[in-house]
């Protein structure tokens, strides 16, 4: 590519970005209280252990690509299927109750007796993907959230949800290494996001505060990827706008928030193994500091096993990943810096197991 | 190429997810959500100086709820160590009949017993309807001998807390108002039982079978039964409000509850009518 063809396109996707933060800072909302990466995120190893940078390393791990464009790159097809869970597991159950309206004092009680913030999370999924096109579906993704505060009288901001999620990825070579991609993504939610006292919760008539709402969504991604193959550590730019959708009912806890992904990656050359660094940023109505954009990454994989990690302004994470013949098995350790609610420094820090197989 | 549809429905994408109701008020610009913050540092007086403010300008029960929070926690009561308590309180079954009791109560039971043999004695059919106040008390007392006994000036905060919530009509606030009235009933029990201990060394010291009458008679009536009426009938009171608070937020539980409360009422009163005819 020419120097005034490469000036050309910077231009443009300067342009394209200051006109999608301006309408991003125009559809800002308040901000929820569960973090967005666990309302909004992904749940798979790949997604934890690298955060935004795997809208810009396609490490293949997931199910479907985070950024649509990748499934252009995709040549053979193949079966997926896997599953994944966090922290706090063992309210696996009591969650699912709540979420069915059949909550009772038991369940209640073990979900209330926490300490002051307590996630969880959840996911089965399946996915096929051949070149220019993936499917995947999530029959059961499962998320929990509460937040304690007063002692004296406990108020607890409670978020459980249960999602149904189908993805379609399509994607398509546009000429000079340039790839575009789309995902559709559908999103069935039933969730309980409320506040109350913990009194509410134990006088009879807490259906108010307790009672699931269901939200549908549909999102449009969209996605491109360009590459210099011929560059020695092989470049690649990636830019994915998401969480770009209409919903039926608004939630503050789910809102249609756009999140624009623009990053970089390069593959250096290395003796062993296969090694892949990247850059994402990422911009969304939660930004306030010049620093919240940036986070970097990493994978190297080697043989059967495959490290990653990322590291942004006030989170970091490290994912470690086994292959044995069709089934793969991982383990992501995440670790997020936060003022807790009187103001001290606290890190927040969970442990997530994936498995699954390969067809 | 399917740019330009594609960049349309990019574009109604962008339209329609700006297209929202405006969202609640942010929880950090919240005032109550501040108090929190502050009793959760430990700055009791100054959540409750925030709140006293907020409550004459927001009507919101939170308010009342976090009010009442605050005077709780400076009186030192932290329900989130009790609330199990309430998930599972149930009522006493008062019996008129027969006296059960523990301790004080299965003592001066056998007291009352030597006192049958003796019916020519003033002042034991007061002491009888005496006892079974007190044994219709600790079935009560039983049921919440966890929750912590509160002394001196915290005892006014504890009832300016209860004074708060009053007004609301919210189930949840009501439930926390009864919880924070067993405490004080139970603070006040037990002020009641350490007199009583004092009662019963006097009667203790006495073979009821063989006691001179004018003696007994001597020693029974000297019993402030008076000050027991008073504080027993007005421990009997703060129990019936309280748990008219628990009927609020437990409708299911209404009957079983006032029936239990109904039989304490009227031991107390068949106390007060003994109390007035002996010793005259």
């Amino acid at each position: 590519m020419s120097l005034k063809n490469l000036c050309r396109e910077v231009l443009l996707m300067s342009i394209v970005v200051t006109i999608i933060s301006g309408l991003m800072a125009s559809l800002a909302h308040a901000a929820p209280s569960a973090p967005r990466s666990l309302t909004l995120g992904l749940s798979d190893s790949d997604d934890k252990a690298l955060g935004g940078v795997c809208h810009s390393l396609d490490v293949g791990g997931q199910a479907l690509p985070c950024n649509p464009a990748f499934i252009a790159r995709e040549t053979k097809p193949n079966f997926r299927a896997q599953l994944f869970a966090g922290n706090n597991i063992s309210y696996m159950q009591d969650v699912s109750k709540l979420l069915d309206g059949e909550g009772d004092r038991e369940n209640m009680q073990r979900l209330f007796s926490q300490t002051r913030a307590s996630e969880m999370e959840a996911n089965l999924e399946g996915a096929y993907r051949r070149p220019t096109f993936g499917v995947a579906f999530s029959p059961y993704r499962l998320m929990y959230y509460s937040f304690i505060r007063n002692r004296s009288l406990p108020v607890i901001t409670l978020l459980a949800a249960q999602e149904q999620t189908l993805r379609f990825q399509f994607a398509g070579y546009a000429g000079d290494d340039w790839s575009w991609g789309l995902q559709v993504r559908g999103v069935r939610r039933t969730f309980i996001a409320s506040t109350f006292s913990i009194t509410d919760a134990f006088s009879e008539d807490h259906d108010d505060i307790l009672g699931p709402r269901q939200q549908s969504a549909v999102y449009l991604e969209p996605g491109f990827l360009k590459e210099y193959p011929d560059s020695p550590w092989r470049t690649q730019f990636t830019g994915t706008l998401s969480q770009l959708g209409a919903v039926d009912r608004k939630a503050d806890d789910f809102p249609t928030s756009p999140e624009l992904h623009l990053g970089s990656a390069v593959r250096p050359p290395v003796s062993l193994g296969e090694l892949e660094l990247g850059l994402d940023l990422a911009f969304s109505s939660q930004t306030s500091h010049w620093s919240d954009p940036f986070r970097l990454g990493a994978s190297y994989e080697i043989g059967v096993t495959k490290v990653s990690g990322s590291a942004g302004a006030s989170e970091h994470a490290f994912g470690f990943q086994l292959r044995y013949w069709d089934m793969t098995g991982g383990l992501t350790y995440t670790s997020r810096w936060i003022k807790n609610w009187i103001g001290e420094d606290e890190w927040v820090r969970t442990v997530y197991l994936q498995f699954g197989f390969n067809i | 190429m399917a740019l330009k549809p594609l960049i349309f429905l990019l574009s109604l994408f962008l339209v329609l997810g700006g297209c929202s109701p405006k969202p609640e008020t942010p929880v950090d610009k919240d005032p109550v959500e501040n108090a929190y913050r502050r009793l959760d540092r430990g700055d009791t007086s100054g959540a409750i100086a925030q709140l006293e403010t907020l409550m004459r300008e927001d009507p919101r029960p939170e308010v009342r709820d976090a009010l009442a929070s605050a005077y709780a926690a400076r009186a030192g009561v932290f329900i989130d160590s009790y609330w199990g308590l309430i998930s599972s309180f149930r009522a006493p079954v008062i019996s008129n009949d027969q006296i059960r009791g523990t301790g004080v109560v299965a003592r001066l039971a056998r007291i009352l017993t030597q006192l049958e043999s003796r019916p020519e004695l003033a002042g034991s059919q007061g002491l009888a309807q005496l006892v079974k106040v007190m044994a219709s008390l600790e079935l009560w007392q039983r049921r919440i001998d966890t929750l912590p006994v509160v002394e001196g000036p915290a005892r006014q905060d504890l009832f300016r807390a209860m004074q708060v919530l009053e007004p609301t009509r919210k189930q949840g606030s009501r439930l926390y108002r009864a919880l924070l009235g067993l405490v004080w009933f139970r603070s006040e029990l037990q002020d009641g039982y350490h007199g009583w201990g004092r009662i019963e060394a006097t009667l203790q010291k006495q073979d009821w079978r063989k006691t001179d009458p004018a003696q007994g008679r001597r020693i029974l009536c000297d019993i402030n039964f008076q000050q027991f009426t008073e504080w027993s009938a007005r421990l009997v009171s703060v129990l019936g409000a309280t748990i008219e608070d628990v009927t609020v937020a437990y409708p299911s539980k209404r009957d079983e509850l006032r029936q239990a409360v109904r039989e304490s009422e009227r031991i107390s009163r068949q106390f007060e009518n003994a109390g007035r005819t002996t010793c005259r």
